[in-house]
């Protein structure tokens, strides 16, 4: 493998799905930059539809990754779309992170991986 | 001569330059120099100085992927800071990193103006001081710039139990300072247990 072969991130989420799966590494420059990237997401809580964001591929995600996250948990508490986040417990920013989304938005549900 | 100001939980012994002689010698070390402006072109030179530097220390923990990954969100973070709140982009920032028996310190040092830094180390001294998890919460709540100690040095605080301090050091004549950041973390947050 190429030293700069390795995939960064990705956002898959197709069309009429209901889950969003996150994958990579994801230390984006500013809570900004992630605008691009988690508009498929955002799309989807904005439906109304219960969602369900898959991020136990995200092996790092730095804290402006964070505040978008928490920006979308944010927009799911204000439409009152039903959230679910699946992470993997074995990734330590994940357990700690989602542990504090719940607390800002008890409608959230963490499933393990 | 300047007179540093320290703010936060640390004795404010934490400098990117020299650790006192009677100090605690480390078991290991490790520092790097880097110009700001070359991260904002690469922003992914972070991530990679980070994940480097956690792999140097983490084969000295039990579960190296563990500590690894613990290690690299943490010195992202302070890399990250370093770039964002350099006022000179062309002036090198630091990063040292020593490890102790019982614990890691992680020390950035980059220049910024006076006013940022004054606010900056004020924030950091609420940090050490606050319920985390509420200034978690309200960080998310307020705009995504507003100034002072970022999200992630609150969730270093709040994840990690770091200690975090700050040592604001005027440069005469030039109306920039010194900010000297240093987070020090249990070698037990590292590896989880």
């Amino acid at each position: 493998m190429s030293l700069f072969e390795r995939e960064q991130y990705s956002v898959e989420c197709a069309a009429g799905s209901d889950v969003a799966v996150l994958r990579g590494v994801m230390r984006l420059a500013s809570p900004s930059a992630y605008d691009a990237v988690f508009a498929p997401v955002r799309t989807l809580i904005e439906s109304g539809r219960a969602s369900t964001v898959d991020m136990s591929g995200v092996s790092f995600m730095n804290s402006s990754g964070i505040r978008a996250l928490a920006s979308l948990v944010l927009l799911a508490k204000e439409k009152s779309t039903p959230l679910q986040m699946v992470a993997n417990d074995g990734i330590p920013w994940q357990k700690k992170t989602l542990a504090s989304l719940r607390a800002i938005s008890p409608g959230l549900t963490i499933a393990s991986r | 001569m300047t007179t540093p100001r320290l703010f936060g939980s640390l004795p404010g012994n934490g400098s990117a330059s020299s650790h006192g002689a009677d100090a605690e010698r480390p078991l290991s070390e490790l520092s790097l120099s880097f110009v700001p402006l070359a991260v904002v072109a690469e922003w992914t030179r972070c991530s990679e100085a980070a994940d480097f530097v956690a792999r140097y220390f983490a084969h000295d923990f039990g579960d190296r992927e563990l500590a690894g990954n613990v290690l690299s969100t943490v010195v992202n973070e302070l890399l990250e800071n370093a770039v964002k709140f350099s006022s000179d982009k062309t002036v090198p920032a630091r990063l040292i990193v020593r490890e102790y028996a019982e614990r890691m310190s992680i020390v950035s040092r980059n220049v910024t103006s006076p006013r940022q830094a004054a606010a900056f180390g004020d924030a950091v001294a609420r940090l050490a001081h606050g319920d985390p998890e509420q200034m978690f919460a309200d960080r998310i709540a307020s705009p995504p710039e507003t100034g002072g100690a970022g999200i992630g040095l609150i969730m270093l605080r709040k994840d990690y139990g770091a200690k975090v301090g700050v040592r604001v050091t005027p440069a005469d004549g030039e109306g920039t300072a010194i900010v000297d950041v240093e987070v020090e973390i249990d070698n037990r947050e590292v590896e989880g247990t």
